[in-house]
């Protein structure tokens, strides 16, 4: 079992009547890049608020690094760094004297600075105002002043929405190095699997505030269990046929389906159908994607 | 730590606009103090004699306006443009994940707001004695009586500004504050001649502490003085706690 960089217990979060984060118990395994996916108002934003102190849970708490973070606020955040939402910054200063500005803080001498602008490419721009800067630019920005404190946990809301592919591109790549490069941990929420899928070892999925998946993206790609497809003729009465002798057996467009595709459901449905005299065109399986799943797993109704 | 946070703020304040704002207070307080001068009652020793303008003669004439409502209002605008920084575009939740006390950030700010606040009495001091000199006002100039003044204005002013800064942590809007301000202000405005009301009235408090005139603590009523200490006491804590306390969402 490898150590846990973050970890929660009953993670509560209410707003008034409404509880927008629900008994989260967050895993983050050292080195992972671990997915935080949900769809928008699912409660991510709210959790990573909490993680980085910013606002209280109603109960339960976070551990990080092995520490309560209620009563080691500040050696804890040491060794975080972290985007929160839309980019913060300074729009009248340069993007160097936002990131000196940190860096004080930090206590971290200035040539760190020129540092991790470098490492987000942004050495060009380190001189122009920041109000100037594209949104790209300014998260970009974000995840160096994240990266200015040589953090072991980095955590990133959302950091790529509002980007172009190409911005998407780049900023994923970053996220990629981190774990190799540099040891340190990432988690990064988002509303869209493809990018998860893209990035992630870990996933965490959430939805209306309930944690409704977590563990390594191997397993939710195993989640997608294979199914039987059939095409016969006369489907309608194959179905009933199917049904009687046991089988549970749906239709759906003239095309049927059972739940389960080993060699002993395909084997047993094909002797059946032959020996009662009904034709059988195709019969094959079918893995439904990753969406699919998610989709399943948050419910139909809702648009990513 | 205390001190990097300072520098760190200073990085911010230095590049910004508040700075053209601060003789904006004393400039207008000027003004209106220099009409007042001389459309204003003449002295009661005067009495239609020659002039006699002496410093202690003009200097309460051209205080009005500036205490009574240019002071409170600045204090506000101050607070409001010292938190804008971070208003503006998400800086709150950024600073606040640093791994710096919420307390740090919170008195950095308070002094750089009364910095700002002591700044503006020196300017205000500094017009007055310049005006003065170019008026040619009799007699040796009263510097104890006028750093009184300033200091005592300066002392005044922390109450105000204390909740100042805390509306302006918790209201990211500009004008909100600004209209508490001037809605506070206007009964400090009209209790002004009620000399037994405004002793208790935090926003008269700045006209009476500057006011070379009135004996007690710092030109102020004993009753005043201590008003202003508790007043000070109660809403720097009230401000503080409130902004270790509170959520972060920007
Ligand atoms: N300050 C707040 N006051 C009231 N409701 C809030 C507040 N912040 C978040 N919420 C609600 O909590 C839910 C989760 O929000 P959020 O954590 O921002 O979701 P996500 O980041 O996954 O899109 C949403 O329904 C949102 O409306
Ligand atoms: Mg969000």
């Amino acid at each position: 079992m490898s150590e846990m960089v973050i970890q929660t217990q009953q993670l509560t979060r209410r707003y008034g009547r409404q509880v927008s984060v629900a008994d989260v118990n967050l895993q983050v395994p050292q080195g992972s890049i671990y997915g935080f996916l949900g769809p928008n108002g699912a409660g991510k934003t709210t959790t990573i608020r909490m993680l980085l102190g910013l606002i209280r849970p109603t109960s339960g708490r976070v551990r990080l690094f092995n520490q309560d973070l209620e009563k080691n606020r500040i050696s804890v955040l040491r060794r975080v760094g972290s985007l929160v939402e839309s980019p913060s910054y300074y729009g009248h200063l340069t993007g160097t004297e936002n990131l000196k500005v940190i860096a004080r803080l930090l206590g971290v001498c200035d040539q760190h600075v020129a540092e991790v602008l470098d490492l987000v490419r942004l050495t060009q721009a380190a001189n122009k105002q920041v109000k100037g800067y594209s949104l790209g630019m300014k998260q970009r920005l974000g995840i160096a002043a994240a990266l200015l404190g040589s953090p072991d946990l980095l955590i990133l809301d959302e950091p790529t929405n509002g980007l172009d592919p190409a911005g998407i591109q780049e900023i994923r790549e970053l996220i990629l190095e981190m774990p190799k490069q540099h040891g340190i941990t990432v988690l990064v929420s988002s509303h869209l699997l493809s990018e998860i899928e893209q990035m992630a070892t870990q996933v965490g999925i959430i939805n209306e505030g309930k944690m409704i998946f977590q563990g390594p993206m191997d397993d939710l790609r195993r989640q997608s269990r294979p199914q039987l497809v059939l095409e016969t003729e006369r489907p309608q009465d194959v179905r009933n046929f199917l049904q009687d002798q046991g089988w549970s057996v749906t239709l759906e467009d003239g095309l049927l389906s059972l739940p389960n595709a080993d060699f002993e459901t395909s084997a047993g449905v094909n002797r059946e159908l032959v020996m009662a005299g009904f034709s059988v065109y195709r019969m094959r399986e079918v893995k439904p994607s990753l969406e699919d799943i998610f989709l399943d797993l948050v419910g139909k109704g809702v648009s990513l | 730590m205390f001190w990097n946070s300072l520098v760190s703020e200073w990085m911010k304040v230095r590049k910004s606009s508040l700075w053209f704002l601060i003789p904006v207070g004393p400039l207008l307080g000027l003004l209106l103090g220099w009409l007042n001068v001389h459309t204003g009652e003449t002295h009661p020793d005067a009495q239609g004699q020659a002039e006699v303008h002496d410093w202690l003669w003009m200097y309460p004439q051209m205080l009005g306006t500036y205490a009574v409502l240019f002071l409170p209002l600045v204090a506000g605008v101050y607070a409001s443009l010292l938190c804008r920084f971070e208003h503006l575009n998400g800086g709150w939740k950024q600073l606040l994940a640093l791994p710096v006390s919420r307390s740090t950030l919170y008195l950095t700010k308070l002094v750089y707001l009364l910095g700002m606040l002591a700044l503006t009495q020196f300017l205000w001091l500094a017009g007055v004695l310049i005006f003065g000199l170019c008026l040619q006002v009799e007699g040796s100039i009263p510097w104890t009586e006028l750093g009184k003044s300033g200091f005592s204005g300066w002392l005044t002013l922390v109450p105000l500004a204390a909740l100042q800064l805390w509306v302006a942590t918790v209201w990211k809007n500009f004008g909100l504050p600004f209209a508490l301000n001037v809605i506070l202000a206007i009964p400090g405005m009209l209790l002004l001649n009620a000399e037994k009301y405004r002793v208790y009235y935090l926003w008269s408090q700045p006209y009476l502490g500057m006011s070379p005139t009135h004996g007690g603590i710092l030109n102020l009523a004993p009753i005043s003085f201590w008003l202003v200490l508790g007043g000070s006491l109660v809403l720097v804590a009230a401000g503080w706690t409130h902004f270790v306390k509170r959520d972060v969402q920007h």
